[in-house]
């Protein structure tokens, strides 16, 4: 087990905190395997991050989050999804994550757990996978080769991170281009086939990470480009970051556990007056309550998988907390 | 003489029929080809040899019905045919009938019903027909029919050998080097072997078998570097059928067995997929004439299909069997249909299918046609089986179709002219669309769509004979507002969208001249702005000329021809990112010889 974590005194910010690297080594993978989440226990805990998969036993399919020491960066398509474009982790270790996105929200959530849950975010690698990389440089069935026919196309593969603190969607973001073609100079284009730092900082506090993938190639069945990512080494400072809290939030309403396995409280110490309702991923709406009336949900009878939260008040104010049933 | 035939034709609804002299007349290697050319339903074709679907009238692929010798051919799986597989020569008879027949045919009839037949002739003694053309991008078409027999017995052997590079030229964009495409190679090897046995005027019996193997690479799009991919199809048909007709009563039965397999490839990707099916067939056709005006016909067909793939939990089977009934008044004026059909799908019965069809003749030139009839289509079971995103609880698809046409026709001094004009309505509801799961990472089936589609249809025919000059024409002109009646995020669409790959306007033309040994056609295709999946593709139009000389002495007669396709050079897509050959010759020869 290589679990890295530190204990530093630093002063910023008047506070002392550690901090958590989620390096994916301890799953103790031998070379070229990978976990997809077929063992069905809804996700990976490391460090202090749990990274949710949803995996289907019919299919062998999942999303969300898996781990991989994969080494074949050289075969395209779909059979080889958990392999990253550097056939190694980030600085030469030999295992990392894969994310893949959902169709219907195009993006993945993990969350900070333990210490980390509420804290800063120092930041995290990431890379293309083998997928999403070929596909980009080559073409295949269904995407297109970057560049297109002329080479001239201004295509882009963008990777967006955002963060959730108490369950509200911050204002900030971080975004990475996984490829970019924009440039009027062909020469400039590029595809990241290298394990790049992204200083995630900026985000301040979270209790969650959301991943987005938005791309050029887009058809009327949505993105064409394969919706996967590699990431690793992400560390998270485990003590929230003092100054750099922002207002972003709205209601001040209390949701937890989340993740949760039974039932999510509700805490409205403010007596705000308006609706909760929970929906699925489909939109399909599950509970419709009075703000006031609801102390908790009940998620037992609820199959695994994201929920998303939504308190709207009466002086028109909303917000979305996407909630994680294990 | 043809006497085995498929079930009546609908009345109210408008047919094509193509004889097997028109046929000939053609050097189309495939189906699809042919009717992508002459007539004014639509193929979505691929390019080259590469996959070829059809739309009538709107419908989707899997919305049209394809009989061969009356018995529906479609995968039962995908719920369509790929038509570059049907080589054109296979058929004696091609018949298109446009507009929704779910009542005669089942699943599947909404758009319409396309028919290829195989027919005895118990005229010949012995007939040999030898073609046999070659073209550009090495293409090879090689055809043999043996025919023999007697008044009683007749055998006919039908052999088809087709291959090609494919190595189009491709013409990526303006300012983009051309370059040849590769991996498109196409090899097929086919025989029909049937027999005809007509112990006297009233009985005859018909045995066919159907062998093909075909192997096609399937090329990279415009925007992929390369592929090696590859699928190869399998198809052995047996079918056996038997007719008895006297003055009251007609009596056919048919009995089918098709087994079929086709497995995709991609070595670059290390994927190997295998889908099998098998499918038997059986059908009953009682006709009954009360008298010179009134009949009735009572039919029943059963189908049973397993299918096997690798994207299946189990070998999945399905069990259907329909029952129909319909009356027939004719007249010298008038002929009126009523028909109600019953089918029960793994012991699940549907709602009936009505059918009401009408026809009225206006004085000795015009014809008036008319006809309601509720639709529907049945899952293919890839939509109910396939893992991930099939759904076992899908419903059919179903809805009501409404016809109305007119045809005019004038005939003076060796001149004929033909106006047929007809206008339909359709609306279906539980359209099946695969759209992303609840789960968000695979799509799934679901009966999410209402689909409405109305349209006109004007198509008008000019021959003219003189001596040893014949001149043929046709022009067709299709409007086609087939439109989503929801939105949706995925697949993007919103209400009142064009169905993808679904032109609004679609024209052709036909001339043709004969005159003694020589023979010339020139044949024009429009096709207007189209939605696909990725991009807007443009409109596009493809010319074709074809020329031949006939020769004949005693009983050996034949034709040397050539055609030249896509004359105008045309850099058009059917779908976006697939390239499509520019002009393109083919010759050829005919060699007949007939005791």
């Amino acid at each position: 087990m290589k679990k890295i974590v530190f204990a530093l005194a630093l002063l910023a910010f008047n506070s002392s905190f550690a901090q958590t690297t989620s390096t994916f080594e301890d799953f103790n993978l031998g070379v070229d395997s990978a976990l997809n989440g077929s063992d069905l226990q809804g996700g990976f805990q490391n460090g202090n991050t749990f990274f949710p998969n949803t995996f289907d036993s019919q299919s062998n399919s999942w999303f969300g989050f898996g781990i991989s020491s994969m080494t074949d960066n050289t075969t395209p398509g779909f059979m080889n999804d958990l392999s990253c474009i550097k056939a190694e982790g980030a600085m030469g270790s030999s295992t990392y994550g894969v994310a893949y996105m959902s169709y219907l929200t195009n993006n993945v959530v993990m969350n900070l757990t333990g210490a980390a849950e509420g804290g800063g975010i120092e930041g995290m690698y990431v890379n293309n996978s083998t997928y999403a990389y070929l596909s980009m440089r080559d073409g295949d069935g269904v995407a297109k080769k970057f560049g297109g026919i002329t080479g001239n196309d201004p295509d882009f593969f963008l990777l967006t991170i955002e963060k959730y603190n108490n369950g509200v969607l911050g204002t900030q973001k971080v975004e990475f281009y996984l490829a970019d073609f924009r440039s009027a100079n062909n020469a400039d284009d590029y595809l990241i086939s290298e394990w790049t730092y992204l200083d995630l900082s900026s985000l301040g506090n979270a209790d969650s990470l959301a991943f987005s993938l938005s791309s050029s190639d887009v058809g009327q069945f949505g993105m064409n480009t394969p919706s996967y990512f590699c990431l690793d080494d992400l560390t998270t400072k485990d003590s929230p970051v003092t100054g750099i809290r922002t207002n972003e939030e709205l209601i001040d309403v209390q949701i937890y556990p989340n993740p949760t396995t039974d039932k999510v409280y509700i805490e409205n110490n403010r007596n705000f007056e308006g609706t909760i309702s929970l929906n699925d991923v489909s939109g399909r709406v599950i509970v419709l309550s009075d703000l006031e009336m609801a102390d908790f949900i009940d998620f037992s009878t609820l199959s695994e998988g994201v929920y998303y939260l939504t308190i709207e008040l009466k002086d028109g104010r909303s917000q979305n907390f996407p909630i994680l049933k294990k | 003489m043809e006497f085995i035939q498929i079930r009546k034709a609908a009345i109210g609804l408008e047919k094509i029929v193509w004889d097997s002299t028109t046929l000939k007349s053609r050097s189309f290697a495939s189906l699809g080809d042919f009717l992508s050319q002459e007539s004014n339903v639509y193929v979505k074709s691929y390019g080259g040899n590469s996959l070829g679907t059809i739309s009538v009238q709107g419908a989707s692929a899997s919305q049209t019905l394809l009989l061969w010798n009356g018995l529906p051919v479609q995968s039962p799986m995908l719920g369509l045919l790929d038509l570059s597989l049907i080589p054109l020569n296979f058929s004696d008879k091609v018949s298109l009938q446009v507009g929704g027949n779910s009542s005669s045919w089942g699943s599947g009839a909404i758009g319409g019903v396309i028919g290829f037949q195989n027919t005895g002739n118990f005229k010949s003694k012995f007939e040999l027909d030898y073609n046999s053309s070659i073209g550009s991008f090495s293409s090879l078409q090689q055809d043999l029919q043996l025919k023999g027999g007697s008044k009683h017995f007749q055998s006919v052997t039908q052999v088809n050998f087709q291959k090609a590079k494919n190595d189009i030229l491709v013409r990526p964009a303006p300012n983009v080097e051309n370059y040849r495409q590769e991996n498109a190679a196409f090899l097929q090897m086919g025989l029909i072997q049937s027999f005809y046995v007509k112990p006297n005027d009233k009985n005859e019996l018909a045995i066919h078998a159907w062998l093909q193997e075909s192997e096609k690479e399937i090329p990279p799009t415009l925007t992929q570097l390369n592929s090696e991919a590859f699928q190869k199809d399998q198809i052995k048909r047996f079918m056996a059928s038997w007719a008895y007709k006297n003055k009251k009563h007609n009596i056919k039965v048919k009995a089918g067995h098709f087994r079929e397999q086709q497995e995709f490839i991609d070595p670059q990707i290390h994927l190997q997929a295998l889908n099998k099916f098998q499918t038997s067939l059986g059908e009953a056709n009682y006709n009954f004439k009360f008298n010179t005006r009134h009949s009735i016909e009572v039919a029943s067909t059963t189908i049973f299909t397993m299918a096997q793939s690798e994207s299946y939990s189990e070998v999945n089977t399905q069990f259907k069997t329909a029952g129909l009934f319909a009356y027939r008044l004719t007249t010298k004026q008038t002929q009126l249909q009523l028909s109600l059909r019953e089918e029960w799908v793994d012991k699940n019965l549907l709602a009936p299918l009505p059918y009401i069809g009408w026809q009225q003749g206006i004085g000795s030139r015009l014809v008036l046609k008319a006809k309601v009839s509720r639709e529907f289509r049945l899952p293919t079971l890839n939509d109910l089986y396939w893992s991930p995103g099939g759904n076992p609880e899908l419903k059919p698809e179903e809805g009501w179709s409404q016809e109305l046409g007119l045809t005019w026709r004038q005939k003076f001094k060796g001149h004929q002219l033909k106006l047929t004009n007809s206008v339909f309505n359709r609306n279906i509801k539980n359209w099946i669309l695969w759209a992303p799961s609840d789960l968000g990472f695979f799509w799934g089936a679901n009966n999410i769509a209402k689909v409405w589609s109305y349209g006109l249809s004007s198509r008008l025919d000019y021959d003219f004979k003189k001596g040893k000059f014949v001149f043929n024409s046709n022009l067709s002109f299709n409007y086609t507002n087939s439109t989503y009646q929801i939105s949706l995020d995925l697949p993007k669409i919103e209400k009142g969208d064009q169905l993808f790959y679904t032109p609004k306007y679609q024209a052709n033309g036909n001339v043709s001249l004969k005159l003694g040994e020589w023979s010339f056609r020139y044949q024009h295709l429009l096709i207007g702005e189209t939605l696909g999946a990725n991009d807007l593709i443009p409109r596009y139009h493809v010319g074709n000329i074809h020329l031949a000389y006939s020769f004949k002495q005693n009983n050996f007669s034949g034709k040397i021809f050539t055609s030249i396709n896509n004359i105008y050079n045309q850099n058009y897509r059917v779908v976006e990112r697939r390239a499509m050959p520019g002009t393109n010759l083919l010759f050829g020869i005919n060699i007949n010889l007939k005791k």
